[in-house]
């Protein structure tokens, strides 16, 4: 328990807590103002977007190399804490959208893209380090809000975040993104930075 | 001294990396998929619709660069050297110098490099060089540098860790948000409100024609905004005090008002005819074969094959006697008058020019310049909805008027999914005037021809009856 305790506290889970919140809050505050349709597809997602983006940064403690040097097996950890992330992304929104009593993005949707999110985020701690880990889910973000719907397997890829529930391509990448990101900064940890 | 800092911090900030971001994705998304693909207003046709292209794809960089500038901000509080820094004499404004200058510039040479990846190949598409895309491209720099600078200064003013995830989520937001209050997506949007985001692309989502550009307006409404907002993040990097930081409001104010009082309303006065593109350039001798300015490399292999078409034209009744390129665009401008019957017009965006294809033979060309003689020219491709059949009939008919100034059965180039049924219809009425002695059938294509010119009746009807 107080080891849980401390792990949490340095890998600031109170500040990331409160940041996935007040941000979950805002975007469907704003999904439910704005009457668009084709803005009510595209914002949705960034409220899971910006739970993982945030959630990147506690997934390396103030300094990687010293965290290397305990003799604790760090994988479990790890991994455990990548499934944490998403697991409370999802949960925070659907706390969200039930106390304010309108779903914006279906249960299924909201797993699938917390699930590739969180692994996208993990991928960027393993990749470029925790301060720079939030650039992988806010670029690939950017890219599926450019990029114009098509019924191209590709294009399905890149815009995986928007497509509707039981896309095949869709879940695929999710997975693939959400599995690969986790296992890779599971072996890999956090890339240490200055 | 500076310029040795200067040289550090443009090797240690985060602007080499957020320039390579810039390019990868930049390119990479222009060559995957997109309206900037659709000639003739493709990113790689015109300068034009080069540099608006570009700026459209600042809608996802901008708030990447944002939140990049922010963790550059937040170096300094990071390192946990903020004490020490006070302590020294140096003033702020003078020590975040180099380093604003060293981000500014990585992310004006990653646009830059984009730039000149399409700059090369427009260059070998058209021989049309203006000079109004410039400021286009410059107001895109513009706003990249105050996305950066706005970044460093929000990540000073809140050096947290949580910083610039958030302030980048969040302007990707309010791209979403503007995007959605374009007129373009909702009747009763705000143009001005919708064109505080650095794109402009969507604007050209619905012009098929190259003689539309984004109005001066425009342009410079987004100078003044973004100017604002660089101010503004130099102010709250260069401030120590809290009365300072408050300040920074006043250029993000001033910027938002300018803005909004020169920005366009309303979504037509968002556009301008682009003069230089229209004008028309003529070949020497007759008769006369003119094209935009904009097309003006397309005419050297038009003139033989139109004079070629002209000339079988010339067997009919009240024969065309030159061809022109079509100006007329579709915002809303004033169209031009219906061209005269003794013009024929071309549209090189058109299905008979195989949608703006360049290099088609002769033979295709002679062959475009006849169905576009046949081509009813009170429809305008681009903006008239018209069902399948109407379609197909109306092709068939210039099929069978071409087929018969030719004397052999032609086919022209449409759209796969309406071929079957124009080849049915063809068929069926080249049978009927095929056994029609000549000048019957003359009289026949001369009635279509009117008929197309003029909108009144059916011009399959014409040419298998007689009569519309």
């Amino acid at each position: 328990m107080r080891w849980t305790a401390l792990y949490l506290k340095s890998r600031r889970a109170p500040s990331t807590l409160v940041a996935v919140l007040v941000s979950g809050v805002a975007v469907w505050l704003l999904t439910r103002w704005f009457p668009d349709p084709t803005v009510g597809v595209k914002l949705p997602p960034l409220a899971l977007a910006v739970g993982a983006a945030v959630a990147a940064g506690g997934l390396a403690g103030a300094d990687p190399l010293l965290d290397r040097t305990a003799a604790i097996d760090w994988r479990t950890r790890r991994l455990a804490h990548v499934l944490v992330v998403a697991v409370v992304v999802v949960c925070v929104f659907q706390a969200i959208q039930a106390t304010g009593g309108a779903q914006v993005i279906p249960f299924p949707a909201a797993v699938r893209d917390a699930a590739g999110l969180a692994g996208l985020a993990a991928l960027g701690v393993a990749v470029v380090g925790a301060p720079l880990a939030w650039l992988f889910p806010v670029v690939w973000c950017a890219a599926a809000m450019m990029t114009p719907p098509s019924a191209n397997t590709a294009v399905q890829v890149i815009t995986w975040l928007l497509q509707p529930t039981g896309t095949t391509a869709a879940t695929i990448t999710a997975i693939v993104l959400g599995l690969g990101g986790a296992l890779g900064y599971a072996v890999r940890g956090p890339r240490p930075t200055a | 001294m500076n310029g040795r800092i200067l040289r550090l911090e443009l090797r240690r900030t985060v602007g080499i990396g957020i320039a390579a971001i810039i390019i990868v994705l930049m390119i990479g998304l222009l060559y995957f998929h997109g309206p900037w693909e659709q000639p003739p207003t493709a990113w790689t046709d015109q300068w034009n619709s080069l540099a608006s292209w570009q700026r459209e794809l600042l809608t996802f960089l901008w708030p990447v660069a944002l939140g990049a500038g922010a963790l550059q901000g937040l170096r300094d509080s990071r390192s946990g050297m903020l004490e020490l820094l006070g302590t020294t004499s140096l003033p702020t404004r003078r020590r975040i110098s180099p380093t604003t200058l060293a981000i500014g510039g990585w992310l004006a040479v990653g646009y830059l490099v984009v730039l000149a990846v399409g700059a090369v190949q427009v260059a070998g598409n058209t021989s049309y060089f203006p000079l109004g895309w410039v400021p286009i491209a410059l107001v895109g720099i513009l706003a990249l540098i105050a996305a950066g600078l706005l970044g460093m200064g929000l990540g000073r003013l809140a050096p947290s860790r949580l910083t610039p995830p958030l302030v980048a989520v969040a302007a990707l937001i309010a791209m979403v948000v503007l995007a959605g209050i374009s007129p373009l997506a909702h009747p009763d949007g705000s143009m001005a409100v919708a064109l505080l985001a650095p794109g402009i692309g969507n604007l050209l989502d619905p012009i098929h024609d190259v003689f539309t550009t984004v109005a001066g307006s425009v342009t410079l409404g987004q100078a003044l905004w973004f100017a604002g907002l660089a101010v503004a993040g130099f102010v709250l990097l260069s401030a120590n005090r809290p009365l300072a930081r408050v300040a920074a409001a006043i250029p993000v104010v001033l910027g938002l008002v300018a803005a909004l009082l020169v920005l366009p309303s309303n979504l037509p006065a968002a556009y301008a005819r682009d003069d230089g593109a229209s004008a028309l350039v003529c070949a020497d001798g007759t008769p006369t074969v003119c094209v935009s300015r904009a097309h003006e490399n397309r005419l050297a292999a038009l003139v033989r094959p139109a004079r070629d078409a002209l000339r079988l034209l010339s067997v009919l009744p009240g024969a065309p006697t030159s061809v022109v390129e079509d100006t007329r665009t579709d915002q809303g401008f004033a169209r031009q008058p219906l061209p005269q019957a003794n013009e024929v017009v071309l549209n090189f965006d058109d299905e008979d020019f195989h949608h703006s294809q360049p290099n088609l033979s002769p033979d295709q060309l002679r062959l475009a310049v006849l169905a576009s003689a046949m081509a009813p020219t009170c429809v305008d491709a681009n903006t008239d909805e018209s069902d399948e059949t109407t379609t197909a009939r109306i092709r068939a008919a210039q099929a069978v008027a071409v087929s018969s100034l030719l004397g052999k059965p032609t086919s022209l180039p449409s759209y796969q999914y309406v071929q079957p049924q124009i080849n049915s219809l063809q068929q069926g009425a080249w049978q009927t005037l095929r056994g029609l002695p000549a000048d019957v059938q003359r009289a026949r294509v001369t009635a279509a021809r009117t008929a197309a010119l003029t909108c009144h009746g059916d011009l399959l009807t014409t040419l298998t009856t007689g009569s519309a």
